[in-house]
């Protein structure tokens, strides 16, 4: 099993969701983040009011999926999260030990 | 210990009781019926298991506190009970004995062994205690033992009086203060929150102790708080007080609500409950300030509230007028109200009914609730929450450019107006934001707003969800966007306004709805919105519209020479800054030479005299290429044109577009032949078939340089990331010559710039030329070390020899 997780433009979620959806994936989780990478913050001002980004408004998702989905899911991000500029964000894909279904106690790909 | 009972076990005896009465709850016993009638199958149980282990003497009394001892239990509520004695010897163990038996049928007991002397002590020390003694019963036992003690818990708290009820209100308080102000939450706790059974209870205890005569109006709210609460009990089978979302609409339909006309049976049913909920809150504050009126009096000269007072001057001026269109007196007290910045003195002048004559409309939205996780009050409730942090968002430390922008709004009122009535559609079929708008006009209008005011009021409401809908859901960084809604927005005054509407809204909404990140979001969009404004770049009508209006225009003029879906996707295939940015005349003449598909090196041009004199515009179509523009420029200067501003427009497709400015430098108009030859000249710069480096710099030596008057100014390069959102913005101060700008827009294409729009001037021997770039992928040129390289290349071109 493997955990998906991919930061990316807020504006951009609906559209990777559909795509997801659309590849089978029943749930994910998604989480207001906010972070820089080559994408530094910056800062508005009006009229001398400032207002300092130091971090950039970001949308980080996380599926939990079986080895074989990976690719798919990471298909399905690439290619609706992107455009082409910077700050299109990063995905990783990391192993996930164990998946266990709180209301039931269900393991492993049961679980998922 | 005690033996088996012979007769049947009184746990079971309560068990058939209690399935019984569900079933006569089911059939609409009112919620005290139920609570009296399962108080008395609990007491036929207690007693009897406390006869079995104690058996009746002297010096020993079972006693009920709290709900309980009030006789109104819930089907899971706990059960508090006291053995009272006095020094008795066995009586813990009898009482633990009792306390055993309740556990074990699955009670949650609340359980004490005192004296009378440790009931007192514990009342000085616990207010919670001192109010569950108020309400004792004797189940079983020493019937004088239990009189005395009752009637020393009532003397003791009589005596306390003033400390008794500023007690019961710093209880209230922190109770309210816990959950946030439950009468009015999305999902209210009907017992511990505002206007729950509660509050509903201090009044009862108020009145008993010091005759307020308070109590007898909450015989009805007791009677349908404890429906639903027991109703909520029955259906979890544990203690659940918190009428939660997902509760609301079965509850509703199973303690039978009907739907009306505007009001779902869910919305119905809430809306009940808050009128319940806020008429029990409201009887409490009221004895309370009954009750310790005259002795503030006493300490200071009495203070007349902010609500009071708004309360008086609404129904003043409301007497004297027949509410349409309000009078001058009315609008002072309406708005001097919404200026407060004070969302319970809205609230509080509503609840008096002194808004009713201003807005009838508030029906609507009255109690009603919300039915999403990130409301956490009632439509009305937010709406003066909203209302209220405009007021005071200019002094908010944590949304800089929020104060700011709405420090400089000049019609306050209206905002004010707008924020208070941003929800009004709420619950109407259809888009809440439409209907809203409607009636937000009407108001506007009653209220003695001038058409364009009422216009504002009308678009505000309409569009309050705008920013924040677009801020998250779509690419901020997107010029063309920014553009659309910058020029829908039409002026920064409207701007300004709709952005601060949109912070108090979401900070009226709660924590859980305007996050920084969200705040972050807004701000940013706000932001450039505000600079294309400022800087003029749109005109002031919708630009959907224009584009719209623009396209049909185009399809009418050129419909018999080109098909119409090459027209739309043209159209779409430009900016919306091009649309914008000219004529329709223009568009028409653009599309025509970018109509067909360009071949390598293929260029098409159109020549204008402009309207000033000695001035031509030059329109130059070509398939886009680095350098492009640098080439024309470079043909230009080889051909004796200066040039007086530029703009570069690319379709997606990749057609550029270069509009240029130009005068002779010499003559005083240029000739069809000259024309001619920059043309060709262009071709064969593009076939690679033309030096022009070297021949700028022949060109250049042959014209003998005049001397300079005064010696000429070093150079300079600046390169701004701060004028624009989207492009990098150079400025390149150098002495004019021949080719300077050829010169510079070489070193952009070198760098790998593309240009988007040139402004050249000219002062004197001093050119000063602008250039908006952005690279490749879009992005600003932001990286110090290639800003720097990028100044030392430019400055090495323009250097003079």
């Amino acid at each position: 099993m493997n955990l998906v997780i991919a930061v990316i433009k807020p504006f951009k979620l609906e559209e990777v969701k559909e795509a997801l959806r659309s590849v089978g994936i029943q749930g994910m989780t998604v989480v207001e983040a906010r972070g820089f990478g080559r994408q530094r913050g910056h800062t508005e001002v009006y009229r001398g009011a400032e207002y300092s980004i130091d971090f950039v408004p970001k949308v980080r998702i996380e599926i939990l999926c079986e080895a074989g989905q990976v690719q798919q899911i990471v298909d399905a991000i690439l290619k609706t999260a992107r455009t082409g500029k910077i700050g299109d964000g990063k995905i990783y894909v990391v192993p996930a030990e164990q998946v266990y279904r709180i209301r039931t106690g269900e393991a492993g790909r049961d679980a998922i | 210990m005690p033996s088996d009972a012979p007769h049947r076990d009184p746990i079971e005896t309560l068990a058939a009781e209690r399935e019984r009465l569900r079933e006569s709850h089911l059939d609409g016993s009112s919620g005290l019926e139920q609570v009296r009638a399962l108080t008395a199958a609990v007491d036929a149980a207690v007693s009897a298991l406390w006869s079995d282990i104690a058996g009746d003497r002297r010096g020993v009394a079972l006693v009920a506190l709290g709900g309980y001892g009030r006789g109104e239990l819930s089907p899971h509520s706990d059960l508090d009970l006291m053995v009272l004695h006095t020094g008795v010897k066995g009586a813990a163990d009898e009482a633990r004995a009792l306390f055993y038996r309740l556990w074990d049928a699955g009670f949650e007991v609340g359980h004490a062994v005192r004296s009378p002397a440790e009931c007192l002590r514990l009342a000085r020390e616990n207010f919670e205690a001192e109010t569950s003694f108020l309400d004792a019963r004797r189940l079983s036992g020493d019937e004088t033992l239990y009189q005395e003690f009752a009637a020393a818990s009532v003397g003791f708290s009589r005596k306390r009086g003033a400390k008794f009820v500023a007690a019961a209100r710093a209880a209230m308080e922190a109770r309210h203060a816990k959950d946030g102000n439950a009468s009015c939450l999305l999902e209210p706790d009907l017992k511990e929150g505002a206007g729950g059974l509660r509050d509903l209870h201090t009044t009862v205890w108020l009145d008993r102790l010091f005759e307020t005569g308070s109590a007898t109006e909450e015989t009805g709210a007791a009677s349908m708080l404890y429906r639903i609460r027991n109703h909520l009990h029955y259906e979890a089978a544990r203690r659940q007080d918190v009428l939660l979302l997902h509760l609301q609409q079965p509850t509703a339909e199973a303690l039978g609500w009907r739907a009306e006309e505007q009001w779902s049976v869910w919305d119905a049913f809430m809306r009940d409950v808050y009128r319940t909920t806020r008429a029990v809150e409201q009887r409490l504050a009221r004895t309370l300030v009954e009750l310790s009126g005259p002795r503030r009096r006493r300490s200071r000269a009495p203070v007349e509230s902010a609500s009071h007072a708004s309360v008086r001057s609404l129904r003043e001026a409301a007497e004297e007028s027949f509410g349409d269109p309000w009078t001058p007196a009315m609008r002072e007290a309406f708005f001097s109200l919404l200026r407060l910045a004070d969302s319970d003195a809205l609230r509080e002048s509503d609840d008096a009914g002194a808004l009713a004559a201003y807005l009838p409309e508030w029906d609507r939205v009255r109690n009603r609730p919300q039915h999403n996780v990130y409301h956490r009050f009632t439509v009305d409730i937010h709406a003066y929450e909203t209302a209220a942090h405009l007021a005071r968002l200019d002094a908010r430390a944590d949304e800089p450019l929020a104060a700011r922008a709405a420090a400089d709004v000049r019609d306050r009122d209206l905002l004010l107006l707008a924020g208070l009535l941003h929800d009004i559609g709420k619950g109407s079929d259809g888009d809440h934001s439409e209907v809203g708008a409607i009636s937000a006009a009407g108001i506007a209008s009653r209220a003695g707003f001038d058409r364009a005011r009422t216009e504002t009021v009308r678009w505000l409401v309409r569009n309050h969800l705008l920013l924040v809908d677009a801020a998250t859901r779509r690419d901020i960084s997107d010029e063309d966007l920014v553009v659309e809604l910058a020029a829908q927005v039409g002026d920064p005054e409207r701007l300004r306004m709709l952005y601060a509407l949109s912070v108090a809204d979401g900070l009226g909404t709660g924590a859980t709805a305007w996050t920084s990140w969200k705040s972050t979001l807004v701000a940013e969009l706000f932001s450039r919105m505000m600079h294309v404004l400022e800087r003029g770049e749109v005109a002031s009508s919708d630009a959907r519209e224009l584009f719209r209006l623009r396209t049909a225009e185009l399809r009418r003029a050129l419909s018999d020479r080109h098909p119409e879906d090459a027209i739309e996707t043209h159209m779409h295939g430009m900016s919306r800054a091009y649309v914008l940015a000219f004529s329709t005349n223009d568009l028409i003449r653009h599309f025509a030479l970018m109509a067909e598909p360009l071949a390598t090196g293929d260029i098409r041009t159109h020549v204008a005299a402009s309207g000033q004199p000695g001035l031509s515009d030059l329109t130059l179509v070509a398939a886009d290429r680095p350098g492009l523009f640098s080439i024309v420029s470079g043909a230009l200067a080889l051909n004796g044109i200066n040039v007086v501003s530029a703009q570069i427009h690319t379709r997606s497709d990749g057609a550029a577009l270069e509009v240029f400015r130009v005068r002779p430098s010499m003559d005083s108009s240029i000739d069809e032949n000259r024309w001619q030859r920059l043309f060709d000249d262009v071709r064969a710069a593009l076939r690679g078939e033309l030096g022009l480096e070297r021949m700028i710099s022949e060109k250049r030596a042959a014209y003998a340089r005049r001397p300079a008057k005064t010696r000429p100014r070093d150079p300079v390069v600046v390169v701004a990331n701060d004028a624009s959102d989207f492009y990098t913005v150079i400025e390149v101060h150098a002495l004019d010559r021949l080719g300077v700008l050829y010169a510079i827009t070489r070193v952009l294409a070198e760098a790998g710039l593309d240009i988007h729009l040139a402004k050249v001037a000219t002062y004197g021997e001093e050119v000063v030329d602008s250039f908006y770039v952005r690279q490749a992928a879009g992005e600003k040129l932001e990286a110090p070390d290639l800003i720097a390289a990028l100044e030392r290349s430019i400055l090495g071109a323009v250097a003079v020899e």
